[in-house]
């Protein structure tokens, strides 16, 4: 009887050992996961869910929800010119902002990476610097460098006598919006060198040696290997930047406050002055404004999607 | 190596610094008028327009700025949250990616797939549902919305955690497990390993939180001494819109720390943002 045990117990043990560890083990992982669901729920999940459902229902003022509405938050954005406004706005914003960045950081990028330009770190550093400034606070330092009455950009153009009286430059819809996508352009310029420059390394250095040797002087070097080299990660630049201008909001909350009137709203400017800036507020008209245009700007990912994958094909067809 | 500052190179090296010079001298034209004006009386800067360099040099600005216009209060603020906020990140993305970089548990695999539909969803403009959610939690007006908020939802960093998890040799794991660590024990032993994706969580996060603007501005609306840098300096120019000077003095003690230490550390910004597109 006791042999028998003594038989059978080791592997019993062994068997024990291996299940309640695995079950330890397994209760663990749910402790350490446990965290991160709560924050990707409440973060991530909830936001989209809660945008849906919201923009079907009337909220009250508590943030709980009243009734169901059927579209009717949908039909009164059609029927706000504002709301189109804010939509024209922010893909005017995008465009010409995106048109200006990428080609004046990709500029940028390429000449501060010549091994014959000393200094470069200097200058590196002086076009990242208003990175890490807070996009808020950079909209306040423009409003005051600015300002019509005695800002430094006025003084200085009145000085030369390049104005005969100051600017308003937040004066107007289209002044205004060029105002904001400038101030935008100094503020993330710097992200977008980095961009470039992390795509310009990826050339490798043997084949400038050997277009040396074939004898490309620096403009062939650039038009003929570098450029059709960094395609592919041109596409995701040009999403990061696209992606970027759809949500401004800062600048314009600081330099214009979407004025004069409304005049240079854009869509998350909208969802803010009908969230957070009325009462009561509306935050049905809200998520359907932030749910259209999240709708809209995941078709521009989609697009941009194939756009990839598509170069990225034509480059493995062709080989790299 | 010689013939790189000779002849045709030499030449193309000042045609660029003659471009870049002047360029570079514009581009920090604000932070420079910002740090004059910071140094001039009030009546000056009204006065001065674009030129620097002020007629007397005063530190009352900042007094004014520091302890008047609460902004000791508000770098502390901007400080604690960002701080928390990338803590919190590091450690929840790195449990979470260790979990699922190294186990197999009921619902692992759905969790990750969840993880990897939502990285191609644009974070909609997730104000809203955000704010009712702080608000039914009762966490309005507390620091804790704010910093909740800052840390997110998680879902790209602790990818990149997964990501580096899995390339860890099992050999390790099992040279630990003979030698009697237990779970957590396992994960400290490892956890240090990842320190390149934690530097880029660390920047990405702390840029993110504090560079956010939107979540603080409508969660600490009624409670003024949680404001941020960036919120105070608002309501700053809201209240003494007269007080220029305290102004740019209140605006450099709010960007002067993180320039100091994106200069230190710049290699490490520059490496965490271009990881962006290196993918």
């Amino acid at each position: 009887m006791s042999i028998e045990m003594e038989k059978i117990s080791p592997l019993r043990r062994i068997m024990q050992l291996i299940f309640t560890r695995r079950r330890t083990e397994m209760i663990w992982c749910y402790i350490f996961i446990f965290p991160f669901v709560l924050f990707f729920c409440a973060f991530t999940i909830w936001p989209i869910v809660g945008t849906v459902i919201y923009s079907f229902t009337h909220v009250n003022g508590a943030g709980l929800i009243d009734q169901f509405v059927g579209f009717k938050n949908y039909t009164s954005l059609f029927s706000d010119s504002t709301f189109l406004r804010s939509v024209v706005n922010t893909v005017f914003f995008t465009t010409v902002n995106t048109l200006i960045k990428l080609p004046l950081s990709l500029f940028l990028a390429i000449l501060l990476t010549r091994h014959w330009l000393k200094g470069r770190t200097f200058f590196r550093t002086g076009f990242f610097l208003p990175l890490v400034i807070p996009g808020a606070i950079v909209g306040m330092i423009f409003t005051f460098i600015l300002n019509p009455a005695n800002g430094a950009l006025n003084a200085f153009l009145l000085q030369l006598n390049l104005v005969s009286r100051p600017i308003n430059f937040v004066g107007s819809r289209w002044l205004g919006m060029f105002t904001i996508i400038l101030v935008s352009v100094w503020g993330i310029l710097g992200q977008y060198m980095i961009y470039w420059m992390a795509a310009l390394q990826s050339v490798p250095e043997e084949v400038y040696e050997a277009a040396e040797i074939d004898g490309a002087n620096e403009w062939q070097k650039l038009t003929l290997i570098t450029l059709p080299i960094i395609r592919p990660v041109a596409t995701i630049i040009l999403f990061l930047g696209l992606v970027n201008g759809l949500r401004v909001f800062d600048l314009v909350l600081t330099l214009t406050s979407g004025g004069p009137g409304s005049q240079t709203y854009v869509v998350d400017y909208y969802i803010y002055a009908r969230a957070f800036t009325v009462t009561p507020p509306n935050y049905g008209v809200a998520s359907a404004a932030s749910l259209l245009f999240g709708t809209a700007a995941l078709i521009v990912i989609a697009i941009q999607g194939y756009f990839v994958t598509h170069s990225q094909r034509t480059i493995h067809e062709y080989g790299s | 190596m010689t013939k790189l500052f000779t002849g045709r190179f030499r030449l193309y090296n000042f045609i660029a610094w003659f471009f870049l010079i002047i360029v570079i001298f514009f581009w920090m034209y604000p932070f420079i008028w910002l740090i004059f004006a910071s140094f001039k009386l009030p009546l000056d800067l009204f006065k001065s327009g674009a030129s620097l360099l002020p007629k007397a040099w005063t530190i009352e600005n900042y007094q004014r700025a520091w302890v008047q216009a609460h902004f000791s209060t508000y770098f502390f603020n901007s400080t604690f949250y960002s701080v928390s906020a990338t803590s919190l990140s590091v450690l929840i993305a790195g449990m979470s990616g260790y979990v699922l970089a190294r186990y197999q548990f009921p619902g692992s695999k759905l969790l990750y797939g969840f993880i990897l539909a939502m990285l191609f969803l644009p974070a909609a403009a997730s104000a809203v549902p955000v704010f009712t959610l702080m608000k039914n939690l009762k966490l309005l007006n507390t620091p804790y919305s704010v910093i909740l908020a800052m840390t997110g939802g998680g879902g790209f960093t602790t990818l990149l955690f997964v990501g580096y998890f899995k390339n860890i040799p099992h050999d390790m794991y099992d040279a630990a497990i003979v030698d009697g660590a237990n779970f957590v024990q396992q994960f400290m032993l490892v956890l240090p390993l990842a320190k390149p994706i934690i530097a880029t969580t660390v920047i990405f996060t702390f840029m993110s939180a504090w560079n956010e603007f939107f979540m603080p501005l409508i969660f600490t609306l009624s409670t003024p001494k949680l404001r941020t840098l960036a919120v105070g300096l608002r309501a700053f120019y809201g209240e003494f819109s007269f007080d220029w000077s305290g102004f740019a003095a209140a605006t450099v003690i709010s960007v002067m720390p993180i320039i100091l230490v994106f200069i230190l550390f710049q290699d490490y910004f520059v490496n965490g943002l271009s990881g962006a597109v290196k993918g």
